[in-house]
C-alpha cells in the first residue's frame, strides 16, 4: 500500500485541531472504501487522520423534530434502527442491502456520503429525505443541504480542513412512504448498477409531495426533479407513477462500464423509478411499513 | 528443515511431517468404507486453521519476489534496464529472461511461453511476464518492481478471433505464418443425406466469454536452494511432476535438480495445471542463494493467469419429424490467447463431445483454434466440453420447442446408450448412465412434466402448479411481483474421463502395509476435490483396515511417485485404480507372511504403476477415433428459474441435478461435487465473463469479476447419484468434477426460453442480454 | 512513515505490537503474529478470506488497519477450539457436514458462522444465509456450509 502519516483522533476538538494542521488529510473510518482505493493508487493521501474511534459521532436520535445521524454510524446500525425503519424507511432499506454484513459492520454512512461514489447506496434516501449535512472545521460548523455537496465522482464541496459529523433530515410526515431499490449483477457484494429512493407523501388520493433520486446513473446521485415536479397534485395511480417514472430520462446520464451499458441502465432506470414510487405510495398508506413488499 | 513464522509459531516444513493425513473418522472395515458418507481426512486441518497453502509459509532468510508484468497487449522488449531495481538497498536480485542460460519458454504442449521477456523478445497479452525482482520486505519489492525501466515498441495487437484469422493480420507469434495454432475435423456419415432426411433443419450461432478459475487462493509459492544445489519449491499445483518438468526445461537444468512439494491447495479447477510462479521462484533463489516467497495479489491472478477459452459455435441440425436426430454441421472457433498452453487438447476435446450427449448418424466438425494478444487459454473444469455442451442443448431445446415435442423426451429419444456410435465413430460399451440420469433427474424434479407449449400461445396459465401465472407485460402494472416470469429447463451434459485421444493415462501409487496400519504415498494432488481421502477409502477396502489406520502422503516428488495431474476428472479413476491394486497386492504379500510376520519384513512394499485402458488418437482427416476416451460421466440438470422480464435479472430457484458417476466411492463428496460444480456453471451461465477491451482487462477485481455469492444460490440443489458402473473404474467408479457444470447453461437458458419464449445464445446471459432478447432495449 | 504501538487481545492472548500506519489488520495477525489461519483472497474486501472476530462482530480484516484495531478484542479461527484442543461445535459441524473442500474459505466462513450464532442462536436458513453473504466459496456451492451452520445451532442450542 502507498505510504501515508497516519494519526489518530479520539475526540471531535482533536479531530478538528488535526484537520486545521492538515487541511488535506483524507479520514479514514470504517476503511472499506478507503484501504481498497488507496492500493489501488486511487488515493494517494500524504496524511491520514483515523476517526474510526470518534464514539461521540456514533448515534441515531430523534432530537427536536429532526432525526440525527452521526457520521460514523455504520450501515449496520442504520439497518437495525426501529427509528428509520419507521420513520426513514428508504434509508433503513438501502443501509441493509449495501455490500454484505461485514462491510456493513463498518462502512459508515459519512464516508458513503463523502466517497461520492456515483452508485453510492445511502445517498439517494438521503436526498429524498431532503438531508441536511453539518461540516465542521476549526473555524466553526456550517449546514448545507445534501443536495448540491455532492460535485462529481469522488467530488463533494467539503473545503479543506473540514470534516462531515452530523446528518440530519425531518422524520418522514404522517401519510409519507418510502422505498429503496437497488438493481446490482448478484444479490451481495454488489456495487449498484442503478438505484432508486422514492418517498411519497399523499392526502387522501392525491400526491402531495414526492422525492425521486436515482444513483449510478449520472456522475453524482441526483434528484430527479422533473418527475417530482410532475406528481406534485397528482393522483396517486399507477399511471401517475408511470408517467413521472418515464421523466427520470430528463435527468440521468448513463454511462457504460463493465457492470452495464447506458442502454441498459436507461431503460432499468425508468422502471426501478416506477416501482419504488408504486412501492412508496403503497407505505405511506400501510399502518407499519415494513421490509418484505420485495 | 525447521522454519519459523516471525518467531510466533513454528512450521515444520520437513517434507514427511507436511503431508501425512492420519483420518480422523473410524469407520469401517472393508468394503464398508466404499460408497458411504466419509469425513475428509483433512477437514480437521483445515478447520482449525492449520492446512498450509503456500502464502502461509515462512522460512529464516527468506526473501519477497514480484513480477514485473505488461501493461500492452502486444510489443516488442526494446530494452530492459534492471541497474536502477538492483542499485536499491533491500534489493537481492532482478532478472528478466536475458538472466535465464536455458530455453526459458515453457508449455504444457509446446513450450512457446517465455517465463520472463528477453531484450528483442514479444509481450504478447497484457500481464505477460517481464522480469522479476526479489528483495528483504514485499514493499521493497514493489518499490523495486517500478524502478525498472522497460522500453516496448508497440506493436498491432489483434484481440478479436474473426480479425486475427484475416490475411495479413497481426500475428501474434511472428515465427509463423499465420494465427492459427490448431484445426480438427471430423467427418462421420454423409452429411448431405442426413439433412437430406431430416423434415426439420435448424441453425443456431452461440458464443462464451472468457472466464477466470477464481479459486480463493491466489498463485503463491517457495523456493530455496539446498546445499546440494538442488531447488525446492512448495506450491499449490495440480500436477508437481510436471511442473519439474518444465522448471527444468525452461532453466535448462536436469529434472532431478527440482524438488516439489505440494501445499494444502485452495482450489484449482485447471487454473493451477499451468506453470505459474515456480519457474522465477526457482530462478530468484537460484540467482539470489535465499529461498524465496512470490504471493500474486488477486489483480495478478486475474490478469496473469490462464482462462477459459470463448467459443463461437455455429451449428446446423437436421432432425426428423419424430424427433431423431439426423445431421449435425459443426464449426468451432476458440480463441487460443497469447500461448498454445493445453488448446490442443481442449479443441479435440470440445470436438470429441461435439454432438453433446446425442447420438448423430451424420456430423461434420471443423474446428480451429486461434491466437489472439489476450490471455493465454488452457484447462477449465470442462476443458473444452462445457461450450459444445451448451450449444447442443440449445440446438436440442429448440428442436422440441419447433416440434412441439416434450424436451426431455425429445433428449430420451437421442442421448446415447451402449452400443451408441459416437461421432468419432466410438462405439460406447459399458457404463452409459445418461438416459438413467435423464429420468431420475425427471421422476425427482418437483416440477410438472412439460405441457407442450404451441408457439402461438404465450398466455397458459400454470398456476396449479404454483408458479405465478403468465400476464402479458402490460402498461402501468403494479409492483415487481407482475414483471416476474417462470420457466423450467432441462439439460444434459456429458465428458471424458481421463486423458484422451492416445495421450498415455497412467498414475504410480506406492503401499506400505504393516499388519495394523499403512502407507499410501500417491502423487495426486488434493485441490479440494477430496482425492486423498478417495485414496484412502480404496486402500483400506483392499487392505481391510479401518480408515484411521491408513496414512496418507501425497505431493512430495521426492518421496511420492508421479500420479499424473489432478484434472480430468481422472483421480479417481487412475490413482484409485493404482491404488487399489498396490493395497491389494500389499494386502496378498501381508497375508502370505502369516500371522506372526517378522519385523524385519515390514512394512510390504508394493508399488503400482497402472495404466488407464489406452485411447486413439483422431485421424487428422475424418476425425475417427476407434476410443477417443476410455470412460465417459453423463449428467441431466432440471432448473426452474424466476425472470424479471422488466430488468432482465434470472434467479434460479432450484435445480434437481442427476449425475452418473459410476460406482460412489465417497457420496459426500459426489455430493459436493454436484453441488459447487452447479454454482459455478450457474456463474458461467448468468455472471462470469472475464472482460477485456481492446487487449486491456477490465475485470481485475473480486469486484468486477463476478462469481455466486451464498445469496445467488437456489434455494435447493437435489442431487440424485446414478451409478452406471464402469467395468474397469475402482469398484465401477469414473470420474464426476468437471461433469456437474455442464448441463446447466443449456438448463437455464432453456428455462428462461420457457418462462419468457427468448431464445439467449451467449454467454453470459446478462440481464441486459435477456431485455434485447424480449425486444425492451 | 509513523509507526504506532497498539494492544490486542488475541484469542484471550494480549499482545503489545508496533505497526506502520499502512498494516492492516490482516497483515498484523498473518505477519507480525504468525496466526496464519485467517487467509488472504484479494485485501481488498471482496471474498471474505479474511474474516475475524473485532469485539465480537465479524469484519474482514484486510480493510481494518491495525492501528484501528487499538485495544480490540480478537477471535481468529486459531482461537475457536476450546482449550483442551477439541473442535469448537461450529468446526466439528463443518467437518461433518462435508462443508469443507479446499479449506481456503473456511476460517473466514467459521468466524462469520461464530458471530451469527453468538447473535442468533436458532437462525433460519434466511438468515444463515444472510450472514454469510460477504464470504465467498468457488468449492462447495454453499449447500453444505448452510447445513453445517444449522448442525451447529442446533447441537449449540443442546449446549454440546
Amino acid at each position: 500500500m502507498h505510504s501515508f502519516d497516519l494519526v489518530v483522533a479520539r475526540d471531535v476538538p482533536q479531530l478538528l485541531g488535526l484537520l486545521a494542521e492538515r487541511p488535506d488529510a483524507r479520514l479514514v473510518a470504517g476503511g472499506t472504501d478507503f484501504i481498497p482505493f488507496v492500493r489501488a493508487g486511487k488515493w494517494q493521501p500524504k496524511d491520514v487522520i483515523d476517526i474510526s474511534s470518534i464514539r461521540e459521532l456514533c448515534f441515531c436520535r430523534l432530537a427536536q423534530g429532526w432525526i440525527e445521524i452521526g457520521t460514523l454510524t455504520t450501515h449496520g446500525e442504520l439497518a437495525a434502527s426501529a427509528l428509520l425503519r419507521e420513520q426513514a424507511t428508504a434509508l433503513s432499506e438501502a443501509a441493509a442491502l449495501i455490500a454484505d454484513p461485514l462491510i456493513r459492520g463498518r462502512a459508515t454512512v459519512g464516508g458513503n456520503i463523502c466517497t461520492a461514489s456515483p452508485a453510492a447506496d445511502a445517498v439517494p434516501a438521503l436526498l429524498a429525505l431532503d438531508a441536511e449535512l453539518v461540516l465542521a472545521s476549526a473555524a466553526g460548523e456550517r449546514h448545507v443541504p445534501l443536495n448540491g455537496f455532492l460535485l462529481g465522482p469522488g467530488k463533494t464541496i467539503l473545503r479543506p480542513g473540514e470534516a462531515l459529523t452530523t446528518i440530519r433530515f425531518r422524520p418522514q410526515a404522517p401519510g409519507t412512504g418510502s422505498r429503496f431499490l437497488k438493481l446490482g449483477r448478484r444479490r451481495a457484494m454488489a456495487i449498484s448498477v442503478a438505484n432508486v429512493a422514492a418517498l411519497i407523501q399523499i392526502s387522501g388520493a392525491s400526491i402531495v409531495t414526492s422525492r425521486l433520486a436515482m444513483g449510478a446513473v449520472a456522475p453524482t446521485v441526483v434528484r430527479c426533479a422533473p418527475a417530482e415536479a410532475y406528481l406534485e397534485g397528482m393522483s396517486a395511480d399507477p399511471l401517475s407513477f408511470a408517467a413521472a417514472a418515464a421523466r427520470v430520462q430528463e435527468t440521468i446520464c448513463p454511462i457504460d462500464d463493465v457492470r452495464a451499458s447506458a442502454a441498459y441502465r436507461r431503460v432499468v432506470a425508468v422502471e426501478l423509478a416506477r416501482r419504488a414510487l408504486v412501492e412508496a405510495c403503497e407505505r405511506a398508506t400501510a399502518p407499519h411499513p415494513n421490509h418484505e413488499l420485495n | 528443515m525447521r522454519a519459523i513464522g516471525n518467531g510466533r509459531q513454528s512450521i515444520d516444513l520437513t517434507p514427511c511431517a507436511l503431508q501425512p493425513l492420519a483420518s480422523q473418522a473410524a469407520e469401517g472395515i472393508g468394503s464398508q468404507v466404499i460408497g458411504g458418507r466419509v469425513v475428509r481426512l483433512d477437514a480437521r486441518t483445515k478447520v482449525l486453521g492449520q492446512a498450509l497453502y503456500p502464502g502461509d509459509l515462512a522460512v529464516p532468510g527468506m526473501i519477497f519476489g514480484r513480477i514485473l508484468r505488461s501493461p500492452h497487449p502486444h510489443a516488442r522488449v526494446r530494452r530492459i534496464d534492471l541497474t536502477a531495481a538492483r542499485g536499491l538497498p533491500g534489493v537481492a536480485v532482478a532478472v528478466s529472461g536475458d538472466d535465464i542460460s536455458g530455453p526459458s519458454t515453457y508449455g504444457l504442449v509446446t513450450p512457446d511461453q517465455p517465463a520472463l521477456a528477453r531484450t528483442g523478445g514479444a509481450v504478447r497479452y497484457v500481464g505477460d511476464a517481464v522480469a522479476a525482482v526479489a528483495a528483504e520486505t514485499p514493499e521493497l519489492a514493489d518499490e523495486a518492481l517500478a524502478r525498472i525501466k522497460v522500453d516496448y515498441e508497440l506493436l498491432p495487437a489483434v484481440c478479436d478471433m474473426q480479425a486475427a484469422l484475416q490475411p495479413g493480420a497481426p500475428l501474434v507469434h511472428e515465427e509463423r505464418t499465420d494465427n492459427v495454432l490448431h484445426t480438427a475435423r471430423v467427418r462421420h456419415g454423409d452429411l448431405a443425406a442426413g439433412f437430406a432426411a431430416a423434415d426439420i433443419v435448424l441453425e443456431g450461432h452461440y458464443t462464451t466469454p472468457f472466464v477466470d478459475h477464481a479459486y480463493l487462493q491466489p498463485e503463491a509459492g517457495l523456493a530455496s536452494v539446498g546445499e546440494d544445489g538442488r531447488v525446492t519449491i512448495w506450491v499449490a499445483t495440480q500436477w508437481p511432476d510436471e511442473d519439474r518438468r518444465q522448471v527444468a526445461h525452461a532453466l535448462g537444468l536436469p529434472v532431478a535438480q527440482i524438488r516439489e512439494i505440494v501445499t494444502a491447495t485452495g482450489g484449482a479447477f485447471g487454473g493451477r495445471e499451468d506453470i505459474s510462479v515456480q519457474i522465477v521462484l526457482a530462478l530468484l533463489a537460484l540467482k539470489s542463494g535465499r529461498p524465496v516467497k512470490i504471493v500474486h495479489s488477486r489483480s495478478e491472478s486475474l490478469t496473469a493467469t490462464t482462462k477459459r477459452h470463448p467459443f463461437e459455435m455455429h451449428y446446423r441440425t437436421g432432425a426428423t419429424r419424430d424427433g431423431r436426430l439426423t445431421a449435425m454441421e459443426i464449426s468451432f472457433l476458440a480463441n487460443a490467447g497469447a500461448y498454445a498452453s493445453t488448446t490442443l487438447a481442449v479443441v479435440n476435446t470440445a470436438v470429441t463431445v461435439a454432438t453433446g450427449s446425442y447420438e448423430v448418424p451424420n456430423v461434420n466438425v471443423d474446428a480451429t483454434a486461434v491466437y489472439t494478444n489476450s490471455p493465454a487459454t488452457a484447462a477449465m473444469r470442462g476443458f473444452g466440453s462445457n461450450q459444445p455442451n451448451f450449444a447442443v442443448e440449445m440446438e436440442m431445446s429448440k428442436l422440441a420447442a419447433a416440434l412441439e415435442m416434450e424436451p426431455v423426451e425429445l433428449r430420451r429419444r437421442n442421448l446415447y446408450r451402449a452400443g451408441s456410435i459416437m461421432l468419432t465413430g466410438q462405439v460406447l460399451s459399458g457404463g452409459v448412465g445418461a438416459i438413467k440420469a435423464l429420468d431420475a433427474a425427471q421422476s425427482l424434479s418437483p416440477w410438472p412434466p412439460f405441457a407442450p407449449r404451441l408457439a402461438s400461445s404465450s398466455q397458459a396459465a400454470i398456476g396449479e402448479h404454483g408458479f405465478a401465472p403468465r400476464r402479458a407485460p402490460g402498461p402501468g402494472s403494479g409492483r415487481a411481483g407482475d414483471s416476474k416470469r417462470y420457466g423450467v429447463g432441462t439439460a444434459c451434459g456429458c465428458k471424458n474421463v481421463g486423458y484422451n485421444l492416445g495421450l498415455e493415462d497412467a498414475s504410480g501409487a506406492v503401499v506400505e502395509a504393516y499388519p495394523d496400519h499403512a502407507v499410501v504415498k500417491i502423487g495426486a494432488v488434493d485441490v479440494g476435490q477430496g482425492s486423498s481421502t478417495i485414496m484412502a477409502q480404496l486402500a483400506a477396502s483392499k487392505l481391510e483396515l479401518p480408515l484411521a489406520a491408513i496414512e496418507l502422503w501425497a505431493s512430495d516428488t521426492d518421496l511420492v511417485p508421479d500420479s499424473g495431474s489432478s484434472s480430468a476428472s481422472r483421480q479417481t479413476f487412475v490413482t484409485g485404480n493404482a491404488v487399489l491394486r498396490a493395497a491389494a497386492e500389499a494386502a496378498r504379500r501381508l497375508a502370505a507372511l502369516g500371522p506372526h510376520p517378522p519385523a524385519d519384513a515390514l512394512p510390504v512394499v508394493a508399488k503400482v504403476v497402472y495404466h488407464a485402458p489406452s485411447t486413439c488418437a483422431m485421424d487428422p482427416l475424418t476425425g475417427r477415433s476407434e476410443r477417443a476416451n476410455f470412460a465417459y460421466g453423463y449428467g441431466c440438470q432440471i432448473v426452474t428459474v424466476e425472470v424479471d422480464v422488466e430488468t432482465g435479472e434470472v434467479r434460479v430457484l432450484g435445480v434437481v441435478a442427476a449425475h452418473d458417476a459410476g460406482q460412489t466411492i465417497n457420496l459426500t463428496n459426489v455430493e459436493g461435487q454436484i453441488e459447487g460444480g452447479f454454482v459455478m456453471g450457474q456463474g458461467y451461465s448468468l455472471l462470469e465473463e472475464y472482460v477485456l477491451q481492446g487487449g486491456v482487462p477490465k475485470a481485475t477485481t473480486l469486484a468486477t469479476f463476478l462469481v455466486p455469492t451464498i445469496l445467488d444460490i437456489p434455494e435447493r440443489i437435489d442431487s440424485v447419484i446414478v451409478e452406471e458402473r464402469d467395468p474397469e473404474g475402482p469398484y465401477g467408479a469414473k470420474g464426476i468434477g468437471e461433469m456437474t457444470m455442464l448441463p446447466t447453461p443449456g438448463a437455464i437458458a432453456a428455462a428462461i426460453h420457457d418462462a419468457t419464449g427468448a431464445w439467449i445464445d451467449d454467454l453470459p446471459i446478462t440481464p441486459e442480454r435477456v431485455l434485447r432478447a424480449l425486444g425492451k432495449l | 512513515m509513523s509507526e504506532h504501538s497498539i494492544c490486542v487481545t488475541v484469542n484471550d492472548q494480549p499482545r503489545v505490537c508496533t505497526v506502520k500506519g499502512t498494516t492492516t489488520l490482516l497483515e498484523l495477525l498473518r505477519n507480525d503474529l504468525g496466526l496464519t489461519g485467517t487467509k488472504d483472497g484479494c485485501s481488498e474486501g471482496d471474498c471474505g478470506a479474511c474474516t475475524v472476530l473485532l469485539n465480537g462482530q465479524a469484519i474482514k480484516s484486510c480493510l481494518v488497519l491495525a492501528v484501528q484495531a487499538d485495544g480490540a478484542t480478537l477471535v481468529t479461527v486459531e482461537g475457536l477450539c476450546r482449550p483442551d484442543g477439541s473442535l469448537h461445535p461450529i468446526q466439528q459441524a463443518f467437518v461433518e457436514a462435508g462443508a469443507v473442500q479446499c479449506g481456503y474459505c473456511t476460517p473466514g466462513m467459521l468466524l462469520a458462522a461464530k458471530a451469527l450464532l453468538d447473535a442468533n442462536p436458532q437462525p433460519d436458513r434466511d438468515a444463515i444465509r444472510a450472514a454469510l453473504a460477504g464470504n465467498l466459496c468457488r468449492c462447495t456451492g454453499y449447500m453444505k456450509i448452510i447445513a453445517a451452520v444449522e448442525l451447529a445451532a442446533a447441537r449449540m442450542r443442546e449446549g454440546l
